[in-house]
C-alpha cells in the first residue's frame, strides 16, 4: 500500500533514500525547527517587552499626567475661590495657585509629548497648555485684582491713575448698583475650568483616549508563544526520532549531543512560557494599578470641584454655579458616582476609594474637604510607589532576547555534535 | 502580431497593472484637511451637512474640531506649531494678527487654485474685501474668506407680547425702554456670559450705538484704533448704553446680565409673563429662540437697530477661512465652502447670511433671513460695517470686553474704563504704536457703495 501523501512522510522519505540523504535530511529539519524555534521565542521577548516598554514609559505616565493635571487644575479653581471670596479664611493662596498650575502645565506638557493618542488629541493638549490656561489665569488675575468696592481691576495696561477723581465722587452713589467682579470673573474662570469643551473635559477626553490604549487584561503575544511551542514540540519530535535513528542506524547507545538539545529545549520553552506568563501578569498589574492611581486623582479632582461649589454656595450664593456648570461626575462621565465622590468608570471597584469617600466626623464642611484631600494624597503617594514598582516589574529583562539567541545557539551546537561524526564517516 | 509585438503587449499590460496598483494605494492613503472653527453643539452638525458632499465627491477627509474658546485654542496650536490647514476665524483682528505673523497663505497668489474671481462674480461687494489685510510685508493681500455672515444691528421680540410702537430713533428706544421698565419689567434681555469670550454682546450694543449716533466713518476711525476710546463720540456711546443697562432696565439686572449666557435671558421674551421684552442679537438667533419651558418660539420678531437720523446703517460679521497650509484639499474645500452648493446648504439650516449672491432667496428657511440677507445686498456698501470688535487687535478685543463688563458691573467707572482702553489702543495697533496714522479703511471695492 502506498504512504498517504502527508502521513508518516519521514518514513516515506526514509524508505526511499539511502542512510546519508536521511542523515542530512535530518539534520537539515533539526536545523531549521531549531530556527524557528529561536525566532519565535526572540520574537515572543521582543514584543511583550514592547508592550511593557510602551505601557511604562509612554501609557501609564500619560494617562497619570493627565488626571493629575485635571485634579491639579480643579484644585487651582478651588484656591482661588476660597481666597477671592470672603471671608478669604485660608490665608494667603497665591503660591499653591501658582505651583498647581504650574505643575499641572508641565504634566499636561509630558503627557502631550508621551501620548499614543495622535496628532490631533496631542495638538489639543498643547492648545489647552498655551491657550486655554492663559486665558484661565487672566480671569483669575482680574477677579485677583478687583478693588476692595468689588469693581474689578482696569484692563490691562490701563493707567490706574486716570481719572480717580471722576470716580471717587461717583463711587459713592454707585455702590448700591454695582456688582462684585471678582465673583464674577472666578466664574468666568470656573466656565473655562468646567464646561463641557472646557479645559477639565479636555485633558479628561485625552485622558480616556491614551486610556484606551492600556494593553487589555491578558495581554500577551499568545500567537508568537503558540508558534514557539509548535516549533519546539516538533524539534523535540525529531530529536526523539533522531535517537532512534542513530540507535538503529549506528549502533549508538544514547546521543549525549541529542540529549543535551532535548534538555536545552525544554528548559527554554517551559522558561519562555513561565516568563510570558509572568510578564503578562505584571502588565496586568501595571494596567491596574494605573487605573487605581488614576481613580484615586479623579477623586481628588471630584472632590475640589464639590468643595468649590459649597465654597461658592456658602460665601457667594447669588453667584448660582450649579445651573450652568457641569458637575464633577459629568466631567468624569460617570453615571455612579460613589458617596460624594464621584468617581469615574472602571473606578468603583478599585481599592482605596470607598474608604477615601468616607467623611472624618467633627469638623465642618471644609474640615472634611482637608481631611478626606490629605488622605486622598496619601493614597495617591502609596498607589504610585506601588504602579512604579509594577512597572518595573513588568519590564522583561533587557538581556532575555541574547539569552534566547543564546539557548538557540547552544541548540544549534549540541545537534552539530550529534550529528556532524555520524555525517563525517560518510564523508570520509 | 509578431514576437515583438507581443512582447510590447506584454509590457503595456504589466505597465497598466502597475499604474493601477500605485492609483489604487494613492486611493487608500485618502487625502485630508484638518480644520478649527467656532461652531459645536447645533452649529458644528449644520457644518457636517455643509461638509457632506464635499466629502462624498472628493474623497476627502475633513477633520473639523469645534470649540467655543477659538481664540485660546488657535493661540495654543500656533505657538506649538500645529496649526490646523484650515481655520474659520470669527475676528478679522486675529486674521491680520497671522497674516503679518507670516504664518497664513494668501489666497490671491496668482495660482488661481483658489477661484478668487469666481467668488468676486459671486459674492456681494459688502462681503468682498473683508478678508483683505496686510500680511508679513504690509502689503494687503487676500487672507481671508467670509463663508458664513451674520447680520447685527437687530432687536429681537416677541410678536404675541410686545405690544409699543417700534422705535425709529435711537432716542425713541430709550424712551420706549424707560416705558417698559415703568411698568415693572424691565425692558431688556441680556447676557454676558459666553466662555473665553464673555463681554461681547455688550461690544455689540457700543459698537449699535456708535454706528448710529455717529456716522459709519467714525465706527471705522474707531474700530481702525483711530478716534480715541474718550473722545465725545465715543464716550456717547457708552453713556447712552448706560441709561439702557440701569439695574431696572435689565432683567435680572447687572448681576443677571453678568452671569448669563449670552442668548439665554431672551427666553424670557416668550414666557406667559414676559420677564423682558427685547434683545439685541444678531441674525444668527432667528430660529433659535426658545421659551423657558424649552418649547419653540414662533413669534419671533425684529426691528433693525435704530438710527439718530439719516439712512439704516448695520453691522455684519462673519466666519472667515484662513489657510494656513497650503494643499490641494484645503484649497479645494476654501472653493466648495465659498461655492453655491455649500452657501445653499448653510442657508437652508438657518441662522446664516450667505455672502455669495448667487444663493437664492428661497435658500433661505423662513421670511425674516430672506429679508435680512436682502438687507444687506441692499444697504449701501459705505453704510456697512464689520463688527468693530472682531476686527480690533486680540489685545484691544480682550480690554473691551473686559470694559463693557466693569461698565455693567459699576457704570460710574466710565472715566477709568475709556482711559484703560485708550492706554490698549496706543500700544495694541501696529499703526497706532508706531506713531502713524492707521491707513484708511478699504472695506468697499472702489465702484460700490
Amino acid at each position: 500500500m502506498r504512504a498517504r501523501p502527508g502521513r508518516g512522510w519521514l518514513r516515506g522519505r526514509a524508505r526511499e533514500t539511502s542512510t546519508p540523504g536521511r542523515l542530512l535530511l535530518l539534520a537539515g529539519l533539526v536545523v531549521l525547527a531549531t530556527l524557528a524555534v529561536g525566532a519565535t521565542a526572540v520574537a515572543t521577548v521582543l514584543s511583550q517587552r514592547h508592550t511593557a516598554v510602551t505601557l511604562a514609559d509612554r501609557t501609564s505616565p500619560t494617562v497619570v499626567d493627565a488626571v493629575r493635571a485635571r485634579a491639579l487644575l480643579a484644585d487651582a479653581d478651588l484656591v482661588a475661590a476660597q481666597s477671592l471670596l470672603p471671608p478669604g479664611s485660608w490665608g494667603p493662596p497665591t503660591a499653591q495657585f501658582q505651583e498647581d498650575i504650574k505643575t499641572a502645565g508641565q504634566a499636561l506638557a509630558r503627557a502631550a509629548d508621551n501620548s499614543t493618542a495622535g496628532e490631533a488629541d496631542r495638538a489639543q493638549i498643547q492648545a489647552v497648555n498655551n491657550g486655554l490656561l492663559v486665558v484661565y489665569q487672566g480671569d483669575v488675575y482680574i477677579a485677583a485684582n478687583a478693588n476692595d468696592d468689588g469693581t474689578p481691576s482696569t484692563p490691562p495696561g490701563a493707567d490706574n491713575g486716570a481719572g480717580a477723581g471722576t470716580d471717587a465722587s461717583a463711587s459713592a452713589e454707585s455702590t448700591a448698583a454695582s456688582v462684585g467682579l471678582t465673583g464674577v470673573y472666578l466664574v468666568y474662570a470656573s466656565d473655562l475650568m468646567r464646561e463641557p469643551t472646557g479645559i477639565l473635559a479636555t485633558v479628561a477626553a485625552f485622558q480616556a483616549r491614551n486610556s484606551a490604549n492600556l494593553p487589555d487584561e491578558g495581554t500577551a503575544p499568545w500567537a508568537l508563544l503558540g508558534g514557539h511551542l509548535a516549533a519546539a514540540v516538533a524539534l523535540l519530535a525529531l530529536l526523539v526520532y533522531a535517537q532512534v535513528f542513530l540507535r538503529h542506524r549506528f549502533h549508538r547507545a544514547m546521543s549525549l549531543g541529542l540529549l543535551g538539545a532535548a534538555v536545552v529545549l525544554v528548559l527554554l520553552a517551559g522558561g519562555l512560557t513561565a516568563l510570558t506568563l509572568r510578564t503578562s501578569h505584571d502588565i496586568d498589574r501595571g494596567v491596574r494599578e494605573t487605573t487605581a492611581v488614576a481613580c484615586l486623582w479623579q477623586a481628588r479632582e471630584a472632590a475640589a470641584i464639590i468643595e468649590q461649589d459649597r465654597t461658592f454656595g456658602e460665601l457667594a450664593p447669588g453667584l448660582a454655579r450649579g445651573a450652568v456648570l457641569p458637575t464633577a461626575t459629568d466631567i468624569q462621565n460617570d453615571q455612579n458616582g460613589q458617596d460624594d465622590v464621584a468617581v469615574a468608570d472602571g473606578c468603583g471597584g478599585q481599592a482605596g476609594l470607598p474608604a477615601a469617600g468616607q467623611a472624618d466626623g467633627g469638623g465642618g464642611p471644609a474640615a472634611v474637604y482637608q481631611a478626606r484631600d490629605a488622605r486622598l494624597g496619601v493614597l495617591v503617594g502609596e498607589r504610585t510607589t506601588t504602579l512604579d514598582d509594577a512597572l518595573d516589574d513588568a519590564i522583561p529583562g533587557v538581556g532575555l532576547p541574547w539569552a534566547m539567541t543564546a539557548g538557540t545557539l547552544a541548540l544549534l551546537a549540541l545537534g552539530a555534535y550529534a550529528f556532524w561524526p555520524r555525517i563525517r564517516e560518510y564523508g570520509s | 502580431m509578431g514576437s515583438p509585438g507581443r512582447v510590447l503587449a506584454m509590457l503595456s499590460a504589466v505597465a497598466v497593472l502597475g499604474l493601477g496598483a500605485v492609483a489604487c494605494g494613492g486611493v487608500s492613503s485618502r487625502q485630508s484637511v484638518s480644520v478649527l472653527g467656532t461652531w459645536t453643539d447645533d452649529e458644528q452638525a449644520r457644518f457636517a451637512d455643509v461638509l457632506r458632499p464635499f466629502e462624498r465627491q472628493t474623497g476627502i477627509d475633513v477633520r473639523f474640531e469645534g470649540t467655543r474658546d477659538f481664540e485660546a485654542v488657535l493661540a495654543g496650536r500656533v505657538q506649538s506649531g500645529d496649526m490646523p490647514d484650515l481655520a474659520l476665524m470669527p475676528s478679522l483682528g486675529d486674521l491680520e494678527q497671522y497674516a503679518r505673523g507670516g504664518q497664513l497663505v494668501a489666497l490671491d497668489d496668482g495660482s488661481g487654485a483658489v477661484d478668487l474671481a469666481r467668488i468676486q462674480r459671486e459674492y456681494g461687494p459688502t462681503w468682498l474685501g473683508v478678508g483683505k489685510v496686510p500680511g508679513a510685508d504690509g502689503r494687503d493681500r487676500e487672507y481671508g474668506l467670509v463663508v458664513k455672515g451674520t447680520r447685527k444691528s437687530l432687536v429681537w421680540y416677541s410678536g404675541a407680547h410686545y405690544s409699543w410702537p417700534v422705535p425709529s430713533t435711537l432716542d425713541e428706544l430709550v424712551a420706549t425702554s424707560q416705558e417698559i421698565a415703568a411698568t415693572g419689567t424691565p425692558p431688556w434681555c441680556l447676557g454676558m456670559r459666553s466662555s473665553s469670550d464673555s463681554g461681547w454682546p455688550g461690544t455689540d450694543w457700543i459698537e449699535d450705538i456708535l454706528l448710529h449716533q455717529a456716522t459709519a466713518e467714525d465706527y471705522r476711525s474707531w474700530a481702525n484704533g483711530d478716534l480715541a476710546w474718550t473722545s465725545p463720540t465715543v464716550r456717547k456711546a457708552w453713556e447712552t448704553w448706560g441709561k439702557l443697562v440701569a439695574p431696572a432696565m435689565v432683567r435680572d439686572g447687572p448681576a443677571g446680565a453678568l452671569l448669563s449666557g449670552f442668548l439665554d435671558p431672551g427666553a424670557a421674551m416668550f414666557d406667559r409673563r414676559p420677564g423682558c421684552y427685547l434683545h439685541q442679537a444678531g441674525s444668527f438667533a432667528a430660529g433659535v429662540y426658545r421659551d423657558s419651558a424649552g418649547q419653540p418660539a414662533t413669534d419671533a420678531r425684529y426691528f433693525d437697530f435704530p438710527a439718530a437720523s439719516g439712512d439704516r446703517r448695520i453691522i455684519i460679521a462673519g466666519d472667515v477661512l484662513a489657510m494656513f497650509h497650503d494643499t490641494p484639499a484645503a484649497r479645494r474645500l476654501a472653493n466648495y465652502l465659498t461655492g453655491t452648493q455649500a452657501q445653499e446648504i448653510w442657508a437652508r439650516a438657518g441662522g446664516t447670511i450667505s455672502p455669495n449672491n448667487a444663493v437664492t432667496a428661497t435658500a433661505y428657511p423662513d421670511d425674516a433671513l430672506r429679508a435680512l440677507a436682502r438687507s444687506v445686498e441692499d444697504t449701501a456698501c459705505a453704510d456697512v460695517v464689520f463688527d468693530a470688535s472682531d476686527a480690533m487687535p486680540a489685545a484691544m478685543r480682550t480690554a473691551f470686553y473686559q470694559g463693557v463688563t466693569e461698565f455693567v458691573a459699576n457704570p460710574a467707572r466710565l472715566d477709568r474704563i475709556l482711559a484703560g482702553l485708550d492706554n490698549v489702543r496706543l500700544r495694541s495697533y501696529p499703526a497706532v504704536a508706531a506713531g502713524d496714522s492707521p491707513p484708511p479703511e478699504q472695506f468697499c471695492p472702489s465702484g460700490s457703495g
